[in-house]
C-alpha cells in the first residue's frame, strides 16, 4: 500500500512536470519564463530520464548511482536558487533600482553559502567524503536560503503591490515545496522516531506534486500578462 | 532549540504559502461576477450575510451565519458536481477550495471557542463560496435550454 502510494506520487510528479512543460512550451511561455522552462526540463530529465536509466545499467547500490545522484542534487539546488533570482528579476522590472541592489546581495549570498560550506569540508577532509559531506552540506544550505529567499520574495511582491498574479502563484508553489520538507526534516530531527522518517518520505513528494499542481494551475488558468519593464 | 525553531517556521510557512495559493486562485476574475439567478433561484444567503458583515457591520450570530454558510456550500458543491458538468466531480482547483472551506470551518469553530473575533474567517468563507457560485454561474451560461438561458430557465423555476 505504501509503496503504491509512493509509486503513485512519483508518477504523477513526472507526469505533472511533463504536462508542465508542454504547457509552458504550447502558450508561448519559452521567452517570458525562460528559467521556469529550463527548471522544469532539468526536473524532468534528472528525476524522469537520467536517474531510472543510471539506476537500470548500474543498479541502486552502485557507486556511479551513488555519485550522480549527489551530483544532480546539487544541480537541482543550483538550479532552484537560479530561479529564485529570475522571479527576483521578474519582480522588480518595474523597480530597476531595487534590482540593482538585490543582485549584488544575490551573489554575495551565493559566494557566502559555498565559502561556508567549503570551510566546513575542510574542518574534516576526506576525500571519500566529498560527496556525503560538501555537496549534501552545501545542498542543505542552500535549500534554506531559498526558503528564506522565497519568503523575501513573497514579501516584496506584497510590498510592491504587485498585480503579476502568475509570478504570485509561482513564489506560492515554490514555497510549498521548501516549507514542507524543511518542516520534516526538523520533527525528524527532533523526534529520530522511525514514523517521523516514513512521513518525511510521503511528505517531500507530496510537497513536489502540490508545487507542480499550482504552477499548472498558474501558467493554464491565469490570465498572461506581459510585464514590461521600466525604460533605464 | 533550532531545530524547533525551523520546525514552527517551517510549518507556519508551509500552512501560509497554501492559504496565499487558496485566496490568489480566489482571485480569478469573472465575466459576470456574482450571478443573481443562482443565488436567487437556490435562495444562497451568503450575500447577505457578507453584506451584513462589510457594510452595515452587524454583530456575528455565529450559530445562524455557520449554519447558512454551511447549507450554502453544500448546495454549491451538489450543483457543482450535478449542473452542467458532464464528469459529474469537482476538478482540482475546485476541490482545493472545498478543503479550504473545511479547513475554513474548523478554524471557525477554533475562534468561537476561543473567543477570538470570527469576522474575517467568515468572510473568507463568503469569498469560496461566491468563488463557487462564479464557477456555476460560468458554466451555466454555456448550456441552453430550449429557446431559454440557464439563467431564464432558472428564474422561472
Amino acid at each position: 500500500m505504501s509503496e503504491g502510494l509512493l509509486s503513485g506520487l512519483q508518477y504523477g510528479g513526472y507526469g505533472l512536470e511533463l504536462v508542465l512543460l508542454i504547457v509552458l512550451l504550447h502558450r508561448g511561455y519559452l521567452r517570458p519564463l525562460r528559467s521556469l522552462c529550463i527548471f522544469v526540463g532539468a526536473l524532468l530529465a534528472i528525476d524522469a530520464g537520467v536517474r531510472p536509466l543510471i539506476i537500470r545499467f548500474y543498479g541502486e547500490t552502485s557507486s556511479a548511482y551513488y555519485n550522480l545522484y549527489w551530483v544532480t542534487d546539487l544541480i537541482l539546488v543550483l538550479a532552484s536558487f537560479a530561479l529564485i533570482c529570475a522571479f527576483f528579476r521578474r519582480a522588480c522590472l518595474q523597480h530597476r533600482g531595487v534590482w540593482k541592489t538585490i543582485r549584488p546581495a544575490l551573489t554575495i549570498v551565493l559566494v557566502l553559502e559555498l565559502g561556508i560550506s567549503t570551510a566546513t569540508f575542510l574542518q574534516g577532509y576526506h576525500k571519500h567524503l566529498l560527496f556525503t559531506r560538501f555537496i549534501y552540506g552545501f545542498s542543505q544550505n542552500l535549500y534554506f536560503t531559498c526558503v528564506v529567499l522565497n519568503t523575501v520574495l513573497y514579501l516584496m511582491l506584497q510590498w510592491f503591490k504587485d498585480r503579476d498574479q502568475l509570478l504570485h502563484l509561482l513564489v506560492c508553489g515554490l514555497g510549498i515545496q521548501y516549507a514542507g520538507p524543511a518542516a520534516a526534516a526538523a520533527l525528524s530531527c527532533l523526534t529520530r522516531s522511525k514514523a517521523v522518517g516514513e512521513l518525511f518520505g510521503y511528505l517531500s513528494p507530496v510537497c513536489g506534486v502540490l508545487m507542480l499542481g499550482i504552477w499548472v494551475y498558474a501558467v493554464m488558468r491565469q490570465p498572461r500578462t506581459a510585464v514590461r519593464p521600466v525604460p533605464a | 532549540m533550532l531545530s524547533v525553531t525551523i520546525l514552527v517556521i517551517s510549518a507556519s510557512l508551509f500552512l501560509f504559502y497554501l492559504q496565499a495559493a487558496c485566496e490568489r486562485i480566489l482571485r480569478r476574475p469573472f465575466e459576470d461576477p456574482l450571478p443573481d439567478p443562482i443565488v436567487d433561484a437556490n435562495r444562497l444567503e451568503f450575500p447577505f450575510i457578507r453584506r451584513a458583515l462589510e457594510e452595515y457591520d452587524a454583530p456575528v450570530d455565529y450559530a445562524r451565519f455557520r449554519v447558512q454558510l454551511m447549507c450554502d456550500y453544500l448546495a454549491l458543491i451538489y450543483l457543482l458536481r450535478n449542473a452542467a458538468n458532464h464528469h459529474r466531480r469537482l476538478s482540482g482547483e475546485e476541490r482545493t477550495l472545498a478543503v479550504y472551506f473545511r479547513a475554513l470551518s474548523g478554524l471557525l469553530a477554533l475562534c468561537h471557542l476561543s473567543g477570538l473575533t470570527e469576522r474575517p474567517l467568515l468572510l473568507k468563507m463568503t469569498s469560496v463560496l461566491e468563488y463557487f457560485a462564479n464557477v456555476l454561474g460560468e458554466r451555466i451560461k454555456r448550456v441552453r435550454f430550449g429557446h431559454l438561458t440557464a439563467s431564464e430557465y432558472l428564474m422561472s423555476l
